[in-house]
C-alpha cells in the first residue's frame, strides 16, 4: 500500500525491460536458445505472478498452485491433441471437438483453472496457517496422482501436442513471435495484477492478510475476499500453464507436482514478496541461475538453496527491495 | 419510555463450571453514554463479544433496533449498525491512517469487489474518510502509518473507523486504556461530543472518565450485574463501594 519511491519504478521498468532486451539482443545475433529462455521466464513469471496476488498480497500460502499451473497445461494438451487427431473430446450431450487456437485455449485454461481454485479454496480457506499450506498441498497431490494413474492422456509418459498452436496472424513456431505472445500477456497480466491491488478489493485484501478481526469489525467477510482472490490467483496461474505446454509442445504430471508449487513460491521470495514485478525478477534469477549453474554442475539447487537463504536471512523483500535499497518494505 | 436500541434479556454464557456472564439484562437508549464497569475478571469482556457476535450467549437474548441479533455473526452485525472499538488498538498497521479509514467506509458502503478503479483517486472512499479522520482529531496525520502513531493517536484512529461505520450504536470496549492523562482529556471531550451521533456503551477502567461522561452505569461483579443507575446512585452505593472501588481502582 502506500506510494513506492521513485527508485522502486526505475528497477520495476528495469525488470520488465531486461527480456526484450535480451530477445532483441539475440535475435541480432541468432541466439534462438536465449530467446527460448526468455519465453520461459515470462511464462513463469505470470504463473508466480498469479500466486504472488494470493501469497504476497493475500498471505495464503498456498502450496498447491501447481494444480492450476498442471490444469491450464492440460486443458492446452489435451484441446490440441484431440485438434490433432481430429477426434472430438465429447460428443453427449453436445460436442466438444480439439482446438489449435490459442486464444480459445486460454478462456478454457482460464474458466478450468478458476473453477478448480473454487473448489479446493471452498475447503482450504476454512483454515489458516499451517493447515492451508498441507490442505492445498494435498488437493494438488490428489490431481497429481489421478494425472499419472490416468491412462487417457499419457499418464506418466505425459502427452505431446506436436504442433504449437496458432496466435491469429503470428507464425507461433518461431521463437520471436511465441515470444512477443507470452511478453505481452505477462505486461497484460502484471497490469491486471497492479489494478487489483490497487483497487477496493486490494484494499481489503491487504487488510485480510494483516488483521482479518478488524476487517470483520468493518463489516466485510474476510472468506469472501480471500476466496475471489484466490480464484482469480488460480486463474492467472492457469493460463500461464497454457503457455507452458505451448512452449515444451509437452504437457506432463511434473507441471502437478510439488516441485512445481515449490519453485513458484521460491521465484516469489527470491524476487520479492508482495512486489509487483518480484515474480518476474525471481523467475528470471532462477531460470538463468538454473542455466549457468546447470551447465557447471548438476547440484546447481545447492547454490539456489544458498541464494534463498541470503535473501530470506539479509534481503527480507527479495531482490526488488534490495535494488530499490529499502530492504523492508513489507512487514 | 424510550424502546432501547441495543437491550441484552438474561444473557448468559458458561465456560465449564464458570459462569461468566450470569442472566444479565442491559439496554441502551438513543443519545446516552451507558457505561460498564466491574473489576477485572467480572465478565465485561465476555458480555460486550455477546454484542458483537464473537460468542453466542448460551441463554437469553440480544436484541438490536427491535430484532433478535442472536443469530447474526460478526460482519453482518457491525453491518447493521454495531460499530466497536477494540481494548487494545486493532488496527491495519501497514495502511496509513487515511487508509484504514477509508477501509471502514468501504466496508460500510458494502461495495469490496470493485477490482480495477483506484482506491486512491475513489472519492466516495477518501472524501468520507478525511471527514471522519478530522472528527476524530487526527486530520493531520492522514498520512502517517499507522504503526507509526502514538498510542493515544490509535485510539482517535480506531474512532475515525467508527464513524465511517455510521453506527447506530458505538461499542467501546476500553477506549481510554493505556493512554495518559492528556489523551484521556481530548478523547472524553470527543466521545462527549460523540453521543449525539449514536448512544455509546462504554466499558471502561477510567473511573474519571467514567463519571465525566455516563448517563447511567451498569456494575458487573463475578459475571452479575449487582447495581445499576445514575452516576451518583453508583457513588453512593454501598456494595458497589465494597465490591469494587473498594479496591482502589
Amino acid at each position: 500500500m502506500g506510494f513506492k519511491m521513485s527508485r522502486e519504478r526505475i528497477v520495476d521498468l528495469a525488470v520488465l525491460l531486461m527480456l526484450p532486451a535480451a530477445v532483441l539482443w539475440a535475435s541480432a545475433t541468432g541466439e534462438t536458445f536465449t530467446i527460448t529462455l526468455a519465453t520461459r521466464i515470462a511464462i513463469l513469471a505470470i504463473a508466480a505472478t498469479g500466486l504472488n496476488l494470493a501469497l504476497g498480497n493475500g498471505g495464503l500460502v498456498s502450496f498447491g498452485h501447481a494444480a492450476f499451473f498442471g490444469a491450464g497445461g492440460y486443458v492446452c494438451g489435451i484441446l490440441a491433441s484431440h485438434a490433432f487427431t481430429s477426434e472430438p473430446l465429447m460428443t453427449v450431450p453436445f460436442l466438444i471437438e480439439g482446438t489449435k487456437s490459442m486464444p480459445v485455449i486460454w478462456l478454457v485454461a482460464i474458466v478450468v483453472s478458476a473453477l478448480l481454485a473454487a473448489l479446493i479454496g471452498l475447503f482450504a480457506l476454512r483454515t489458516a496457517g499451517v493447515y492451508f499450506i498441507m490442505l492445498t498441498l494435498a488437493f494438488a497431490q490428489m490431481i497429481y496422482y489421478f494425472a499419472i494413474s490416468f491412462p487417457g492422456y499419457g499418464g506418466e509418459d505425459g502427452l505431446p501436442t506436436y504442433v504449437r498452436n496458432g496466435f491469429p496472424g503470428l507464425n507461433t513456431l518461431v521463437p520471436l513471435p511465441f515470444f512477443i505472445v507470452c511478453f505481452v500477456v505477462l505486461a497484460l497480466v502484471i497490469w491486471l495484477v497492479d489494478r487489483f491491488t490497487h483497487s477496493r478489493f486490494g484494499l481489503a485484501l491487504a487488510a485480510a492478510r494483516q488483521n482479518g478481526e478488524r476487517l470483520e469489525a468493518v463489516g466485510i467477510a474476510p472468506f469472501r475476499i480471500r476466496y475471489v482472490a484466490f480464484i482469480l490467483s488460480g486463474a492467472i496461474t492457469g493460463l500461464a500453464g497454457a503457455l507452458y505446454t505451448d512452449l515444451n509442445r509437452f504437457v506432463s504430471p511434473s507441471m502437478l507436482s510439488w516441485q512445481t508449487s515449490g519453485e513458484l513460491i521460491v521465484f516469489i521470495i527470491l524476487g520479492g514478496t508482495a512486489r509487483l514485478f518480484g515474480p518476474l525478477l525471481g523467475a528470471a534469477l532462477f531460470v538463468v541461475l538454473e542455466n549457468t549453474l546447470g551447465g557447471w554442475t548438476e547440484h546447481w539447487q545447492f547454490f539456489v538453496g544458498l541464494i534463498l537463504l541470503g535473501v530470506v536471512l539479509f534481503a527480507r523483500g527479495g531482490a526488488i527491495a534490495f535494488l530499490s535499497g529499502k530492504a523492508s518494505h513489507h512487514g | 419510555m424510550v424502546e432501547p436500541i441495543l437491550s441484552t434479556a438474561a444473557i448468559t454464557k458458561r465456560f465449564g463450571a464458570l459462569t461468566a456472564c450470569d442472566a444479565v439484562d442491559f439496554d441502551l437508549r438513543a443519545g446516552e453514554i451507558h457505561a460498564l464497569i466491574g473489576p477485572n475478571g467480572a465478565g465485561k469482556s465476555t458480555f460486550i463479544r455477546q454484542i458483537t457476535g464473537e460468542q453466542v450467549p448460551d441463554e437469553g437474548e440480544v436484541s438490536f433496533d427491535g430484532a433478535n441479533i442472536n443469530a447474526l455473526d460478526v460482519p453482518r452485525r457491525s453491518a447493521a449498525g454495531l460499530a466497536r472499538t477494540f481494548q487494545i488498538s486493532s488496527l491495519i498497521d501497514d495502511f496509513t491512517a487515511l487508509e484504514n479509514v477509508m477501509l471502514a467506509v468501504q466496508g460500510h458502503s458494502r461495495r469490496s469487489f470493485s477490482f480495477f478503479r483506484r482506491a486512491a483517486n475513489d472519492k466516495a472512499l477518501t472524501e468520507p474518510a478525511m471527514t471522519h479522520l478530522t472528527d476524530a482529531g487526527l486530520g493531520s496525520r492522514a498520512n502517517e502509518k499507522a504503526a507509526s502513531l502514538s498510542h493515544g493517536e490509535r485510539r482517535q484512529l480506531e474512532l475515525g473507523m467508527a464513524l465511517a461505520l455510521k453506527p447506530k450504536v458505538f461499542l467501546m470496549d476500553e477506549p481510554m486504556a493505556g493512554i495518559g492523562p492528556g489523551g484521556s482529556v481530548v478523547l472524553t471531550s470527543i466521545l462527549d461530543g460523540l453521543r449525539a451521533q449514536a448512544p455509546i456503551l462504554l466499558v471502561e477502567h477510567d473511573m474519571d472518565a467514567v463519571f465525566a461522561l455516563a448517563d447511567r452505569v451498569t456494575v458487573l461483579v463475578g459475571g452479575k450485574v449487582i447495581a445499576h443507575g445514575s452516576v451518583d446512585d453508583i457513588r453512593s452505593d454501598p456494595q458497589v463501594r465494597e465490591a469494587y472501588l473498594g479496591e482502589g481502582a
